[in-house]
């Protein structure tokens, strides 16, 4: 099918993306990897498609002090190979690796994956591991919120109309000790259950654990009696620790009448932490 | 600036300047095949599932049919028929030796894949097969396409079939 008729907008400055974006009916169009499916499947029908590719400074990928600066407009293509991401929060580029095709990867963009909130997101699971805080300006200024105030469940997010993500700030997740795994039916599709898990490791000892959850839930999320029941044991028996009966405990499977049973999805949200975890504790222990 | 419903786009493919008046909602792959005229980019789920419509905008490999023909305003496109210049390109080459194509309708999308990770060779299998799972082939001819991926990417090619010696068996 082909996209119902829309206007288009090229916006050279931010301004005059958030200007056209406060019009009833405007969308913004970021790597266009989702946005034109839902044109091409009909789903939906905007009245303008304001194009913010050729806004300067929102690609760019920085060294913060506390971590990593990400603007809305990285591909995941850079993300995935970025040398600062790479060294700050490697999980967030192991992440985007697992997000859809290279081809995919070369344009969707990590403001785009945020900003659509599926509950399979990759990086939305990161920044949600992390503690990620989402910048965002709209007509009448900026905010920045924290991750779970943003990411409320399947699409719905806290994203007021014609505002936009400019960027994210991530505290580093810079240990050794970190796993990001998911189980797919075919490589690189969405997630039918994923987990991230970032071990911070003080002789030998997990000192700080954050584990998210993805795929299962409506939206990527911290699994907190996961990372109780890693903080204080020792990083060489952390494999054994039953994390996996834990998160299929915590597990709240989202609605999805069409999907794999509630069941299924809770023992395959266990499978994941427990691989997830088992990961880090592998790299931890050769590094 | 207004927001506009038609527009003009002028893009490089293959070499050859094009500038056509187009509406905004046009994709890129519609662009190319109908504009253009040049059909060789197939057209699959124009969901961004298939890969048969991959084409490379400046340089990089992506989906025709997730971008707009007006977004490509301005830049170098290559499809299908850029590929061969006088000859076989050789991972056409290694696509009809190593049998990597059966009813062919996802072999121009592979072809652009495999021409953009050539590039990047040698990969291992597991890169290969990465690169290659944005592209689906709906006669399941995975086998040979991975053959001639090695062939032209990998670190390891495997030699090519013969069809004389299958034929003695
Ligand atoms: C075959 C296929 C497989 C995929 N598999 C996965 C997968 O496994 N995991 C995954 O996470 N994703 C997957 N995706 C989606 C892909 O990662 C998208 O790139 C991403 O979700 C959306 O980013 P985008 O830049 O393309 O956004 P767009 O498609 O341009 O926009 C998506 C939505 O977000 C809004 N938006 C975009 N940018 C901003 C911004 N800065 N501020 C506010 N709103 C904004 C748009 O208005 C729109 O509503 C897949 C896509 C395809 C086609
Ligand atoms: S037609 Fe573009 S990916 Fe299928
Ligand atoms: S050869 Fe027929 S679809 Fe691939």
């Amino acid at each position: 099918m082909k996209p119902p008729p829309f206007t288009y907008l090229r916006a050279r400055t931010l301004e005059e993306a958030l200007d056209a974006l406060a019009q009833q009916g405007a969308v913004a169009l970021a790597g266009g990897q989702t946005l034109i499916p839902l044109l091409n499947f009909g789903d939906l029908a905007p009245a303008t498609l304001v194009d913010i590719n050729a806004l300067p400074a929102l690609g760019a990928i920085e060294e913060t002090p506390e971590g990593l600066a990400v603007g809305a407009l990285a591909r995941h293509a850079q993300v995935e190979s970025s040398p600062v991401v790479r060294r700050r929060c490697p999980p967030l580029a192991a992440a985007a690796r697992l997000v859809a095709h290279p081809p995919v990867r070369a344009r969707g963009t990590f403001g785009g994956s945020l900003a659509h909130g599926h509950p399979c997101a990759e990086l939305t699971a990161v920044v949600a591991a992390a503690g990620g805080q989402i910048e965002l300006r709209g007509a009448h200024g900026s905010r920045t919120v924290d991750h779970t105030a943003f990411a409320h469940g399947t699409f719905d997010r806290a994203l007021a109309p014609g505002e936009l993500i400019t960027g994210v700030r991530l505290p580093a997740m810079d240990g050794a000790a970190w796993g990001v795994h998911e189980i797919t039916r075919r490589t690189r599709e969405y997630a039918m259950a994923g987990a991230v898990a970032a071990l911070a490791v003080d002789r030998g000892v997990i000192a700080r654990a954050r584990v998210a959850l993805f795929g299962v839930e409506a939206a990527p999320r911290r699994i907190g009696t996961v990372e109780e029941l890693l903080v204080g044991a020792p990083l060489v028996d952390a494999a054994s620790i039953a994390v996996a009966d834990a998160a299929r405990d915590a597990a709240v499977p989202r609605d999805d009448p069409d999907g794999d049973s509630p069941d299924y999805r809770r023992h395959l949200a266990g499978v994941a932490i427990g691989r997830a975890v088992a990961e880090a504790v592998d790299r931890g222990a050769h590094t | 600036m207004s927001a506009i419903s038609e527009a003009s786009v002028t893009v490089e493919v293959n070499g050859r300047r094009y500038r056509r008046q187009v509406p905004v909602r046009r994709l890129l792959s519609d662009f190319l095949r109908h504009d253009l005229g040049l059909t060789g980019t197939h057209v699959g789920c124009e969901h961004g599932v298939c890969g048969a419509c991959n084409v490379r905008v400046d340089g990089e490999l992506v989906r025709a049919c997730l971008m707009l023909a007006v977004q490509a305003d301005g830049r170098r496109v290559q499809t299908i028929e850029g590929l061969a210049d006088g000859e076989l390109h050789p991972v056409q080459r290694a696509l009809l030796e190593h049998y990597g194509l059966q009813c062919g309708f996802c072999t121009p999308g592979v072809a652009m894949t495999l021409s953009s990770i050539t590039e990047r060779a040698p990969l291992d299998d597991e890169q290969i097969s990465e690169e290659l799972s944005g592209n689906l082939c709906r006669c399941t001819g995975y086998a040979g396409i991975l053959a001639a991926a090695r062939a032209v990417a990998g670190a390891a090619p495997t030699p090519p079939i013969d069809p004389g010696e299958d034929a003695q068996r």
